[in-house]
Protein backbone atom coordinates (compact mmCIF):
# COMPACT_ATOMS: atom_id res chain seq x y z
CA UNK A 1 0.00 0.00 0.00
CA UNK A 2 1.17 3.00 -1.22
CA UNK A 3 2.03 5.87 2.04
CA UNK A 4 -0.72 7.73 0.04
CA UNK A 5 -3.38 5.60 0.40
CA UNK A 6 -2.59 5.29 3.89
CA UNK A 7 -2.91 8.71 4.10
CA UNK A 8 -6.18 8.49 2.82
CA UNK A 9 -7.74 6.11 5.35
CA UNK A 10 -6.12 7.67 7.83
CA UNK A 11 -8.52 10.95 6.67
CA UNK A 12 -11.63 8.76 6.45
CA UNK A 13 -10.70 7.17 9.93
CA UNK A 14 -10.77 10.29 11.51
CA UNK A 15 -13.56 12.21 10.09
CA UNK A 16 -15.60 8.94 10.46
CA UNK A 17 -14.85 8.78 14.75
CA UNK A 18 -15.13 12.10 14.51
CA UNK A 19 -18.42 12.31 12.45
CA UNK A 20 -19.96 9.58 14.85
CA UNK A 21 -18.84 11.78 17.91
CA UNK A 22 -20.71 14.63 16.79
CA UNK A 23 -23.94 13.39 15.87
CA UNK A 24 -23.75 11.44 19.01
CA UNK A 25 -23.13 14.40 20.98
CA UNK A 26 -25.65 16.24 19.50
CA UNK A 27 -28.31 13.56 19.96
CA UNK A 28 -28.73 13.26 16.13
CA UNK A 29 -28.95 9.39 16.40
CA UNK A 30 -29.99 8.64 13.20
CA UNK A 31 -27.56 10.47 11.17
CA UNK A 32 -25.39 8.59 13.54
CA UNK A 33 -27.10 5.05 12.63
CA UNK A 34 -26.98 6.30 8.76
CA UNK A 35 -22.91 5.71 9.34
CA UNK A 36 -23.08 2.04 9.97
CA UNK A 37 -23.37 -0.78 7.50
CA UNK A 38 -26.10 -3.57 8.00
CA UNK A 39 -23.96 -5.92 10.07
CA UNK A 40 -22.96 -3.35 12.47
CA UNK A 41 -22.54 -4.16 16.34
CA UNK A 42 -22.75 -2.02 18.89
CA UNK A 43 -21.75 -3.26 22.48
CA UNK A 44 -20.70 -0.59 25.24
CA UNK A 45 -18.57 -3.25 28.23
CA UNK A 46 -17.46 -1.88 31.55
CA UNK A 47 -15.51 -3.50 33.60
CA UNK A 48 -16.66 -3.88 37.54
CA UNK A 49 -13.62 -3.92 40.24
CA UNK A 50 -16.65 -5.19 42.70
CA UNK A 51 -17.22 -8.67 40.34
CA UNK A 52 -13.63 -8.74 39.05
CA UNK A 53 -14.72 -9.30 35.87
CA UNK A 54 -15.91 -7.72 32.84
CA UNK A 55 -19.98 -7.14 31.84
CA UNK A 56 -21.70 -6.07 29.08
CA UNK A 57 -24.12 -3.05 29.90
CA UNK A 58 -25.69 -2.94 26.10
CA UNK A 59 -25.07 -4.96 22.99
CA UNK A 60 -27.57 -4.46 20.09
CA UNK A 61 -27.01 -5.23 15.72
CA UNK A 62 -28.15 -2.44 13.78
CA UNK A 63 -31.76 -3.42 13.78
CA UNK A 64 -31.64 -3.55 17.99
CA UNK A 65 -29.94 0.21 17.53
CA UNK A 66 -32.43 1.21 15.20
CA UNK A 67 -35.43 0.41 17.29
CA UNK A 68 -33.73 1.77 20.57
CA UNK A 69 -33.06 4.95 18.77
CA UNK A 70 -36.96 4.89 17.06
CA UNK A 71 -38.00 4.73 21.15
CA UNK A 72 -36.45 7.12 22.59
CA UNK A 73 -38.64 9.83 21.98
CA UNK A 74 -41.56 7.94 23.75
CA UNK A 75 -39.00 7.62 27.20
CA UNK A 76 -38.46 10.44 29.17
CA UNK A 77 -35.16 12.35 28.14
CA UNK A 78 -35.45 15.75 28.99
CA UNK A 79 -33.26 17.19 31.29
CA UNK A 80 -31.98 13.91 31.58
CA UNK A 81 -28.52 12.58 30.28
CA UNK A 82 -29.12 8.81 31.42
CA UNK A 83 -29.04 8.37 27.55
CA UNK A 84 -25.49 9.94 26.96
CA UNK A 85 -22.15 7.80 27.71
CA UNK A 86 -18.91 7.90 27.58
CA UNK A 87 -17.75 5.31 25.56
CA UNK A 88 -14.68 4.94 24.07
CA UNK A 89 -13.55 2.34 21.51
CA UNK A 90 -10.65 1.22 18.96
CA UNK A 91 -11.58 0.06 15.58
CA UNK A 92 -11.03 -2.80 14.60
CA UNK A 93 -11.32 -3.46 10.79
CA UNK A 94 -12.24 -7.05 9.63
CA UNK A 95 -11.57 -6.37 5.91
CA UNK A 96 -9.13 -4.90 3.58
CA UNK A 97 -5.14 -5.18 3.34
CA UNK A 98 -3.39 -5.67 6.45
CA UNK A 99 -1.98 -2.53 6.38
CA UNK A 100 -5.35 -1.09 6.22
CA UNK A 101 -6.18 -3.26 9.30
CA UNK A 102 -3.49 -1.92 11.61
CA UNK A 103 -3.72 1.26 10.76
CA UNK A 104 -7.64 1.56 11.45
CA UNK A 105 -6.38 -0.30 15.12
CA UNK A 106 -3.48 1.56 15.94
CA UNK A 107 -5.07 5.62 14.52
CA UNK A 108 -8.47 4.95 16.72
CA UNK A 109 -6.40 3.36 19.72
CA UNK A 110 -4.63 7.37 19.14
CA UNK A 111 -7.81 8.90 18.46
CA UNK A 112 -9.20 7.47 22.05
CA UNK A 113 -6.33 8.13 23.68
CA UNK A 114 -6.57 11.49 22.56
CA UNK A 115 -10.47 12.03 23.34
CA UNK A 116 -9.83 10.52 26.42
CA UNK A 117 -7.43 12.84 27.68
CA UNK A 118 -8.97 16.46 26.51
CA UNK A 119 -12.45 14.80 27.48
CA UNK A 120 -13.48 16.66 24.30
CA UNK A 121 -16.64 14.27 23.91
CA UNK A 122 -18.98 12.43 25.56
CA UNK A 123 -19.23 10.01 22.98
CA UNK A 124 -16.83 8.41 20.45
CA UNK A 125 -18.15 5.81 18.52
CA UNK A 126 -16.38 3.42 16.03
CA UNK A 127 -18.51 2.58 12.86
CA UNK A 128 -18.25 0.68 9.60
CA UNK A 129 -16.07 2.66 7.13
CA UNK A 130 -16.65 2.11 3.56
CA UNK A 131 -18.01 -1.05 1.92
CA UNK A 132 -16.12 -2.99 5.01
CA UNK A 133 -16.94 -3.59 7.95
CA UNK A 134 -15.79 -2.49 11.57
CA UNK A 135 -16.59 -3.36 14.99
CA UNK A 136 -16.17 -2.51 18.08
CA UNK A 137 -13.52 -4.36 19.52
CA UNK A 138 -13.14 -3.11 23.05
CA UNK A 139 -14.81 0.13 24.89
CA UNK A 140 -13.90 1.50 27.65
CA UNK A 141 -16.04 3.89 30.03
CA UNK A 142 -14.02 6.12 30.83
CA UNK A 143 -15.35 7.95 34.67
CA UNK A 144 -18.23 10.08 34.64
CA UNK A 145 -16.86 13.57 33.28
CA UNK A 146 -20.23 14.03 32.01
CA UNK A 147 -21.91 14.01 35.18
CA UNK A 148 -21.34 18.11 35.75
CA UNK A 149 -24.28 17.88 33.21
CA UNK A 150 -26.13 14.79 34.66
CA UNK A 151 -28.06 16.16 37.72
CA UNK A 152 -27.63 12.27 38.69
CA UNK A 153 -23.83 10.91 37.81
CA UNK A 154 -23.01 7.55 37.36
CA UNK A 155 -20.31 5.61 38.84
CA UNK A 156 -19.17 3.47 35.43
CA UNK A 157 -17.42 0.59 37.48
CA UNK A 158 -14.66 2.63 38.89
CA UNK A 159 -14.56 3.51 43.02
CA UNK A 160 -15.39 1.89 45.84
CA UNK A 161 -17.58 2.90 49.34
CA UNK A 162 -14.21 4.53 50.45
CA UNK A 163 -15.48 8.42 49.64
CA UNK A 164 -13.24 11.25 50.46
CA UNK B 1 -40.68 31.87 63.20
CA UNK B 2 -40.94 30.33 59.73
CA UNK B 3 -41.79 32.67 57.07
CA UNK B 4 -45.36 32.95 56.03
CA UNK B 5 -45.30 31.48 52.47
CA UNK B 6 -43.62 28.41 54.22
CA UNK B 7 -46.28 27.95 56.80
CA UNK B 8 -48.55 28.65 53.76
CA UNK B 9 -47.01 26.05 52.14
CA UNK B 10 -47.57 23.50 54.75
CA UNK B 11 -51.11 23.91 55.02
CA UNK B 12 -52.76 20.67 54.67
CA UNK B 13 -53.65 19.09 51.33
CA UNK B 14 -56.84 17.91 51.10
CA UNK B 15 -59.15 16.54 53.93
CA UNK B 16 -57.87 15.36 57.53
CA UNK B 17 -56.99 11.59 56.53
CA UNK B 18 -54.56 11.99 53.70
CA UNK B 19 -51.29 10.75 55.48
CA UNK B 20 -48.46 12.66 54.43
CA UNK B 21 -44.52 12.85 55.60
CA UNK B 22 -42.91 16.07 56.73
CA UNK B 23 -39.98 17.09 53.72
CA UNK B 24 -37.57 17.76 56.63
CA UNK B 25 -36.94 14.22 56.94
CA UNK B 26 -35.40 14.31 53.57
CA UNK B 27 -33.48 17.31 53.76
CA UNK B 28 -32.89 17.87 58.04
CA UNK B 29 -29.34 16.99 58.42
CA UNK B 30 -30.13 16.43 62.27
CA UNK B 31 -32.22 13.75 61.57
CA UNK B 32 -30.05 12.08 59.24
CA UNK B 33 -27.68 11.91 61.77
CA UNK B 34 -30.18 10.07 64.32
CA UNK B 35 -30.79 8.09 60.93
CA UNK B 36 -27.44 7.05 60.83
CA UNK B 37 -27.40 5.92 64.93
CA UNK B 38 -31.51 4.56 65.51
CA UNK B 39 -31.52 3.02 61.78
CA UNK B 40 -28.56 1.81 60.19
CA UNK B 41 -26.35 1.29 62.70
CA UNK B 42 -28.96 -1.08 63.76
CA UNK B 43 -30.32 -3.34 61.40
CA UNK B 44 -29.37 -5.83 59.32
CA UNK B 45 -27.97 -4.32 55.59
CA UNK B 46 -26.67 -6.41 52.42
CA UNK B 47 -22.93 -6.15 51.89
CA UNK B 48 -22.66 -8.56 49.35
CA UNK B 49 -23.37 -11.54 47.42
CA UNK B 50 -21.78 -14.80 48.15
CA UNK B 51 -21.24 -15.16 44.84
CA UNK B 52 -18.39 -12.00 44.54
CA UNK B 53 -16.29 -14.29 47.20
CA UNK B 54 -16.18 -17.23 45.11
CA UNK B 55 -13.29 -18.78 46.94
CA UNK B 56 -11.40 -18.18 50.44
CA UNK B 57 -9.12 -15.38 50.34
CA UNK B 58 -11.53 -13.25 48.49
CA UNK B 59 -12.36 -9.67 50.09
CA UNK B 60 -14.97 -7.22 49.46
CA UNK B 61 -15.61 -3.76 51.03
CA UNK B 62 -18.51 -1.70 52.19
CA UNK B 63 -19.59 1.26 54.39
CA UNK B 64 -22.33 1.26 56.87
CA UNK B 65 -23.22 4.39 58.28
CA UNK B 66 -19.74 5.99 57.97
CA UNK B 67 -17.98 2.38 58.60
CA UNK B 68 -16.04 0.93 56.67
CA UNK B 69 -16.51 -2.53 56.15
CA UNK B 70 -13.85 -5.74 55.28
CA UNK B 71 -15.81 -8.94 54.02
CA UNK B 72 -13.72 -11.83 54.03
CA UNK B 73 -14.20 -15.38 53.30
CA UNK B 74 -11.71 -17.55 55.66
CA UNK B 75 -10.28 -20.68 54.74
CA UNK B 76 -12.73 -22.50 56.17
CA UNK B 77 -15.13 -21.29 53.94
CA UNK B 78 -17.05 -19.02 56.15
CA UNK B 79 -17.42 -15.44 55.03
CA UNK B 80 -16.78 -12.99 58.16
CA UNK B 81 -16.88 -9.19 58.48
CA UNK B 82 -14.59 -6.79 60.31
CA UNK B 83 -14.41 -2.88 60.83
CA UNK B 84 -11.64 -2.28 57.93
CA UNK B 85 -9.84 -0.05 59.84
CA UNK B 86 -6.48 -1.18 61.71
CA UNK B 87 -6.67 -1.58 65.38
CA UNK B 88 -3.07 0.36 65.67
CA UNK B 89 -3.51 3.67 63.86
CA UNK B 90 -6.90 4.21 62.32
CA UNK B 91 -6.18 3.69 58.82
CA UNK B 92 -8.24 2.08 56.29
CA UNK B 93 -6.77 -1.42 55.16
CA UNK B 94 -8.69 -2.83 52.42
CA UNK B 95 -8.88 -0.11 49.75
CA UNK B 96 -10.37 -1.91 46.64
CA UNK B 97 -13.87 -2.77 45.78
CA UNK B 98 -13.19 -6.62 45.42
CA UNK B 99 -9.74 -8.54 46.44
CA UNK B 100 -7.55 -11.69 46.94
CA UNK B 101 -5.32 -12.01 49.97
CA UNK B 102 -3.65 -14.62 48.07
CA UNK B 103 -2.06 -12.07 45.82
CA UNK B 104 0.60 -10.93 47.72
CA UNK B 105 1.59 -7.09 48.35
CA UNK B 106 4.38 -4.70 48.58
CA UNK B 107 4.35 -4.20 52.52
CA UNK B 108 2.88 -8.91 53.48
CA UNK B 109 2.45 -11.38 52.60
CA UNK B 110 0.03 -14.17 51.30
CA UNK B 111 -3.20 -14.72 52.73
CA UNK B 112 -2.60 -11.53 55.34
CA UNK B 113 -4.31 -8.32 55.21
CA UNK B 114 -1.33 -5.81 55.79
CA UNK B 115 -2.06 -2.34 56.93
CA UNK B 116 0.49 -0.22 54.02
CA UNK B 117 1.05 2.27 57.04
CA UNK B 118 3.28 0.10 59.28
CA UNK B 119 2.61 -3.25 57.94
CA UNK B 120 0.46 -4.90 60.98
CA UNK B 121 -0.86 -7.86 59.51
CA UNK B 122 -4.63 -9.62 60.16
CA UNK B 123 -5.30 -13.07 58.72
CA UNK B 124 -8.99 -14.14 57.01
CA UNK B 125 -10.59 -14.67 60.56
CA UNK B 126 -9.31 -11.22 61.71
CA UNK B 127 -6.34 -12.25 63.82
CA UNK B 128 -2.80 -10.42 64.01
CA UNK B 129 -0.35 -12.79 63.63
CA UNK B 130 1.93 -9.97 63.09
CA UNK B 131 3.00 -6.96 64.81
CA UNK B 132 6.40 -5.59 63.50
CA UNK B 133 9.00 -4.93 66.30
CA UNK B 134 6.32 -5.72 68.46
CA UNK B 135 8.24 -6.76 71.65
CA UNK B 136 11.07 -3.56 70.89
CA UNK B 137 7.89 -1.03 71.09
CA UNK B 138 5.77 -2.38 73.27
CA UNK B 139 8.35 -4.45 76.11
CA UNK B 140 5.29 -6.79 76.58
CA UNK B 141 2.55 -4.79 76.97
CA UNK B 142 0.78 -5.68 73.59
CA UNK B 143 0.37 -9.20 72.28
CA UNK B 144 -0.82 -9.92 68.86
CA UNK B 145 -3.83 -11.64 70.48
CA UNK B 146 -5.16 -8.10 71.95
CA UNK B 147 -4.68 -6.32 68.37
CA UNK B 148 -7.31 -8.33 66.46
CA UNK B 149 -9.88 -7.12 63.81
CA UNK B 150 -13.32 -5.86 65.51
CA UNK B 151 -15.60 -7.81 64.27
CA UNK B 152 -18.68 -6.93 62.35
CA UNK B 153 -22.14 -9.22 62.83
CA UNK B 154 -22.35 -11.04 59.77
CA UNK B 155 -24.79 -13.47 58.46
CA UNK B 156 -25.23 -15.21 55.27
CA UNK B 157 -28.99 -15.99 53.98
CA UNK B 158 -31.99 -14.48 52.13
CA UNK B 159 -30.87 -15.52 48.11
CA UNK B 160 -26.88 -16.02 49.33
CA UNK B 161 -26.72 -12.40 50.61
CA UNK B 162 -23.64 -11.51 52.82
CA UNK B 163 -25.08 -9.19 55.85
CA UNK B 164 -23.75 -7.44 58.20
CA UNK B 165 -25.01 -5.44 61.36
CA UNK B 166 -23.03 -2.85 63.43
CA UNK B 167 -25.35 -3.57 66.41
CA UNK B 168 -23.99 -4.99 69.45
CA UNK B 169 -25.20 -8.58 69.42
CA UNK B 170 -27.87 -7.84 66.91
CA UNK B 171 -30.51 -10.34 66.72
CA UNK B 172 -30.56 -12.67 64.38
CA UNK B 173 -30.95 -11.72 60.63
CA UNK B 174 -34.15 -13.93 60.72
CA UNK B 175 -35.62 -11.85 63.01
CA UNK B 176 -35.16 -8.85 61.14
CA UNK B 177 -36.78 -10.45 58.14
CA UNK B 178 -39.44 -12.13 59.23
CA UNK B 179 -41.85 -13.79 56.78
CA UNK B 180 -41.11 -11.21 54.42
CA UNK B 181 -39.06 -12.97 52.36
CA UNK B 182 -41.30 -16.37 52.39
CA UNK B 183 -42.73 -15.12 48.81
CA UNK B 184 -39.32 -14.89 47.18
CA UNK B 185 -37.47 -18.29 48.87
CA UNK B 186 -38.64 -20.67 46.90
CA UNK B 187 -37.48 -19.02 43.68
CA UNK B 188 -34.02 -17.28 45.24
CA UNK B 189 -32.89 -20.60 47.19
CA UNK B 190 -33.32 -23.65 45.32
CA UNK B 191 -30.67 -23.49 43.75
CA UNK B 192 -27.15 -20.86 44.23
CA UNK B 193 -27.29 -17.41 42.35
CA UNK B 194 -24.32 -15.55 40.77
CA UNK B 195 -24.32 -11.78 40.57
CA UNK B 196 -23.40 -11.13 36.77
CA UNK B 197 -23.86 -6.97 36.87
CA UNK B 198 -22.94 -4.23 38.97
CA UNK B 199 -23.06 -0.73 38.78
CA UNK B 200 -23.58 2.40 40.70
CA UNK B 201 -25.32 5.77 40.48
CA UNK B 202 -24.72 8.46 42.99
CA UNK B 203 -28.24 10.57 43.46
CA UNK B 204 -28.21 14.28 45.00
CA UNK B 205 -30.66 13.17 46.80
CA UNK B 206 -31.85 11.25 50.15
CA UNK B 207 -31.51 7.52 50.32
CA UNK B 208 -35.24 7.40 51.41
CA UNK B 209 -36.51 9.08 48.25
CA UNK B 210 -34.85 6.24 46.35
CA UNK B 211 -36.60 3.59 48.55
CA UNK B 212 -39.57 5.31 48.17
CA UNK B 213 -39.86 4.81 44.33
CA UNK B 214 -39.57 1.15 45.10
CA UNK B 215 -42.24 1.34 47.48
CA UNK B 216 -44.66 2.32 45.36
CA UNK B 217 -45.62 1.67 41.45
CA UNK B 218 -48.08 4.58 41.05
CA UNK B 219 -44.98 5.91 39.35
CA UNK B 220 -44.92 4.19 36.52
CA UNK B 221 -46.38 6.69 35.02
CA UNK B 222 -43.07 7.93 34.31
CA UNK B 223 -42.06 4.84 32.26
CA UNK B 224 -43.22 3.98 28.45
CA UNK B 225 -41.80 0.88 29.39
CA UNK B 226 -43.63 -0.18 32.36
CA UNK B 227 -46.60 1.43 30.99
CA UNK B 228 -46.71 -0.93 27.92
CA UNK B 229 -45.25 -4.20 29.35
CA UNK B 230 -47.46 -3.86 33.01
CA UNK B 231 -50.05 -1.12 33.64
CA UNK B 232 -51.69 -1.85 30.37
CA UNK B 233 -52.05 -5.28 31.01
CA UNK B 234 -54.21 -7.61 32.43
CA UNK B 235 -53.49 -8.32 35.82
CA UNK B 236 -51.21 -5.12 36.80
CA UNK B 237 -54.19 -3.69 39.09
CA UNK B 238 -54.61 -7.13 40.65
CA UNK B 239 -50.96 -7.30 42.33
CA UNK B 240 -51.55 -6.66 45.68
CA UNK B 241 -48.43 -4.73 48.77
CA UNK B 242 -48.08 -6.88 51.89
CA UNK B 243 -46.77 -5.29 54.74
CA UNK B 244 -44.49 -7.02 57.08
CA UNK B 245 -42.43 -6.42 60.60
CA UNK B 246 -39.72 -4.23 60.86
CA UNK B 247 -41.24 -2.17 57.83
CA UNK B 248 -40.87 -4.69 54.88
CA UNK B 249 -43.24 -5.21 52.17
CA UNK B 250 -43.60 -7.46 49.08
CA UNK B 251 -45.60 -7.02 46.00
CA UNK B 252 -47.62 -10.02 44.20
CA UNK B 253 -46.62 -11.30 41.05
CA UNK B 254 -48.15 -10.93 37.33
CA UNK B 255 -46.97 -12.27 34.31
CA UNK B 256 -46.03 -9.95 31.88
CA UNK B 257 -45.93 -9.77 27.98
CA UNK B 258 -42.92 -8.17 26.65
CA UNK B 259 -43.86 -8.10 23.62
CA UNK B 260 -46.45 -5.35 24.15
CA UNK B 261 -43.32 -3.12 24.03
CA UNK B 262 -42.55 -2.08 20.61
CA UNK B 263 -40.03 -3.90 18.90
CA UNK B 264 -39.29 -5.87 21.76
CA UNK B 265 -39.71 -8.90 19.61
CA UNK B 266 -36.89 -8.22 17.58
CA UNK B 267 -34.81 -9.89 19.13
CA UNK B 268 -35.42 -10.12 22.75
CA UNK B 269 -38.81 -11.78 23.14
CA UNK B 270 -37.13 -15.32 22.74
CA UNK B 271 -34.96 -14.49 25.80
CA UNK B 272 -37.76 -14.60 27.88
CA UNK B 273 -37.84 -18.10 27.94
CA UNK B 274 -35.83 -18.54 30.85
CA UNK B 275 -36.91 -17.47 34.70
CA UNK B 276 -36.08 -18.66 38.00
CA UNK B 277 -37.50 -21.90 40.15
CA UNK B 278 -40.56 -22.07 40.75
CA UNK B 279 -41.57 -19.08 39.44
CA UNK B 280 -44.01 -19.03 36.17
CA UNK B 281 -42.36 -17.61 32.95
CA UNK B 282 -42.28 -14.02 33.04
CA UNK B 283 -43.72 -13.46 36.59
CA UNK B 284 -42.64 -10.53 38.95
CA UNK B 285 -42.22 -10.25 42.33
CA UNK B 286 -40.63 -7.60 44.77
CA UNK B 287 -39.30 -7.35 47.96
CA UNK B 288 -38.59 -4.02 49.43
CA UNK B 289 -36.77 -4.32 52.97
CA UNK B 290 -36.43 -1.68 55.61
CA UNK B 291 -34.14 0.71 55.69
CA UNK B 292 -32.74 0.62 52.15
CA UNK B 293 -32.71 -2.94 49.71
CA UNK B 294 -35.17 -4.11 47.08
CA UNK B 295 -35.17 -7.55 45.50
CA UNK B 296 -36.71 -7.20 41.92
CA UNK B 297 -37.40 -10.62 40.67
CA UNK B 298 -38.91 -9.92 37.09
CA UNK B 299 -38.67 -12.85 34.22
CA UNK B 300 -35.42 -13.90 33.86
CA UNK B 301 -33.22 -11.77 35.98
CA UNK B 302 -32.85 -10.64 39.87
CA UNK B 303 -32.30 -6.88 40.27
CA UNK B 304 -31.26 -5.83 44.25
CA UNK B 305 -30.45 -2.19 44.89
CA UNK B 306 -28.96 -1.39 47.98
CA UNK B 307 -28.83 2.26 49.36
CA UNK B 308 -25.99 3.73 51.28
CA UNK B 309 -26.32 6.92 52.95
CA UNK B 310 -23.51 9.49 52.00
CA UNK B 311 -25.40 12.63 53.53
CA UNK B 312 -28.90 13.73 54.00
CA UNK B 313 -28.75 14.62 50.41
CA UNK B 314 -26.37 11.93 48.85
CA UNK B 315 -26.74 8.76 48.54
CA UNK B 316 -25.46 5.62 46.24
CA UNK B 317 -27.21 3.56 44.99
CA UNK B 318 -25.57 -0.24 43.89
CA UNK B 319 -27.40 -2.44 41.21
CA UNK B 320 -26.88 -5.91 41.08
CA UNK B 321 -28.08 -8.23 38.45
CA UNK B 322 -28.16 -11.50 39.66
CA UNK B 323 -28.91 -14.99 37.56
CA UNK B 324 -28.69 -18.62 38.42
CA UNK B 325 -25.05 -20.33 39.24
CA UNK B 326 -25.85 -23.13 37.03
CA UNK B 327 -26.67 -20.94 34.05
CA UNK B 328 -24.80 -22.00 30.66
CA UNK B 329 -23.06 -19.41 28.75
CA UNK B 330 -25.61 -19.10 26.64
CA UNK B 331 -28.79 -18.55 29.01
CA UNK B 332 -26.03 -16.70 31.00
CA UNK B 333 -26.09 -14.01 27.61
CA UNK B 334 -29.69 -14.09 27.90
CA UNK B 335 -30.46 -13.49 30.85
CA UNK B 336 -27.75 -10.58 30.92
CA UNK B 337 -29.74 -8.98 27.68
CA UNK B 338 -32.87 -9.33 29.89
CA UNK B 339 -31.71 -7.34 32.67
CA UNK B 340 -29.83 -4.34 30.41
CA UNK B 341 -33.04 -3.84 28.70
CA UNK B 342 -34.64 -3.10 31.75
CA UNK B 343 -32.18 -2.26 34.30
CA UNK B 344 -29.38 -1.51 32.43
CA UNK B 345 -27.15 1.24 32.55
CA UNK B 346 -28.57 1.93 29.24
CA UNK B 347 -31.80 -0.07 30.22
CA UNK B 348 -35.55 1.19 29.28
CA UNK B 349 -36.76 1.90 33.52
CA UNK B 350 -34.28 1.87 35.45
CA UNK B 351 -32.08 5.54 34.69
CA UNK B 352 -36.28 6.86 34.52
CA UNK B 353 -36.78 5.97 37.78
CA UNK B 354 -33.35 7.43 38.76
CA UNK B 355 -34.48 10.58 36.96
CA UNK B 356 -37.41 10.90 38.86
CA UNK B 357 -35.82 10.69 42.43
CA UNK B 358 -33.67 13.31 41.00
CA UNK B 359 -36.35 16.07 40.42
CA UNK B 360 -37.35 14.92 44.15
CA UNK B 361 -33.98 15.92 45.51
CA UNK B 362 -33.80 19.17 43.63
CA UNK B 363 -37.30 19.67 44.60
CA UNK B 364 -36.52 19.14 48.32
CA UNK B 365 -32.68 20.33 49.15
CA UNK B 366 -30.84 20.57 52.37
CA UNK B 367 -32.32 22.32 54.75
CA UNK B 368 -35.70 23.25 53.18
CA UNK B 369 -37.85 24.36 55.04
CA UNK B 370 -40.55 21.77 54.63
CA UNK B 371 -43.37 20.50 52.59
CA UNK B 372 -45.84 18.02 53.10
CA UNK B 373 -44.95 14.97 50.79
CA UNK B 374 -48.68 12.88 50.15
CA UNK B 375 -48.61 9.24 50.87
CA UNK B 376 -52.17 8.78 50.76
CA UNK B 377 -53.48 6.80 48.48
CA UNK B 378 -55.77 3.89 49.48
CA UNK B 379 -56.75 0.89 46.92
CA UNK B 380 -57.55 -1.74 49.03
CA UNK B 381 -53.73 -2.70 49.38
CA UNK B 382 -53.54 -2.89 45.40
CA UNK B 383 -50.42 -1.83 42.98
CA UNK B 384 -51.31 2.18 43.10
CA UNK B 385 -51.72 2.04 46.71
CA UNK B 386 -49.34 3.94 48.77
CA UNK B 387 -49.40 1.47 51.62
CA UNK B 388 -45.65 0.48 51.13
CA UNK B 389 -44.88 4.04 51.87
CA UNK B 390 -46.89 4.54 55.02
CA UNK B 391 -45.60 1.22 56.15
CA UNK B 392 -42.29 2.27 55.79
CA UNK B 393 -42.65 5.12 57.61
CA UNK B 394 -44.19 3.67 60.47
CA UNK B 395 -41.43 1.74 60.95
CA UNK B 396 -39.13 4.51 60.22
CA UNK B 397 -41.55 6.87 63.33
CA UNK B 398 -41.08 3.72 65.74
CA UNK B 399 -37.02 3.56 65.31
CA UNK B 400 -36.63 7.37 65.16
CA UNK B 401 -39.22 8.34 68.31
CA UNK B 402 -40.80 10.82 66.45
CA UNK B 403 -43.80 10.51 63.75
CA UNK B 404 -42.43 11.07 60.07
CA UNK B 405 -45.57 13.72 59.62
CA UNK B 406 -44.41 15.75 62.29
CA UNK B 407 -40.51 14.85 62.64
CA UNK B 408 -39.99 18.08 65.40
CA UNK B 409 -42.90 17.86 67.34
CA UNK B 410 -42.32 17.95 70.82
CA UNK B 411 -38.79 19.00 70.13
CA UNK B 412 -37.49 21.91 71.98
Amino acid sequence: MSSASLSEVRAQLDELVQRSALYLDEGRFGEFLDLTSEDFHYVVEAYSPELKKGMTWLEHDRAGLAALIELLPKHHRNGASWLRQVVLGTVNRSAGTAGERELAHDFSHRLRHRRRARRSGRHAALLPWGATTIDFAKNETAGSSSSAECGFRRELGVGSHQFP
Amino acid sequence: MAPSSTLTWRKRLGGPNLPYVDSRIYTDPEIFEEELQNIWRRTWVIAVHESELPSPSITGTTTVAREPIAIVRGEDGKIRAFLNVCPHRGAALLRAPSGNLNEANPSGEPKRITCLFHAWQFDAEGRCPSIPRRNSGYQGRLECSNASLHSVACELGAGGFVWVNLGSNPPPLKDHLGAAFDALRPHLESEPLEVFHHHKAIVSANYKLWHDTNSEFYHDYTHHFNRVTSMKQPGYYDRTYQAFDSGHVTVSSMVVQYTAYQHEELPLAESRNYSFPGIEQNGWKLLDLFPGATLNLRGSALRVDTATPLSVDRTLIEFRGLGLKSDSPEVRARRVRDHNTIWGPFGRNLPEDLLGVTNQGLGMRRGSEGLHVLHGRFEDSGIHDEIGLRHYYSEWSRRMRRPASEPHAGLP
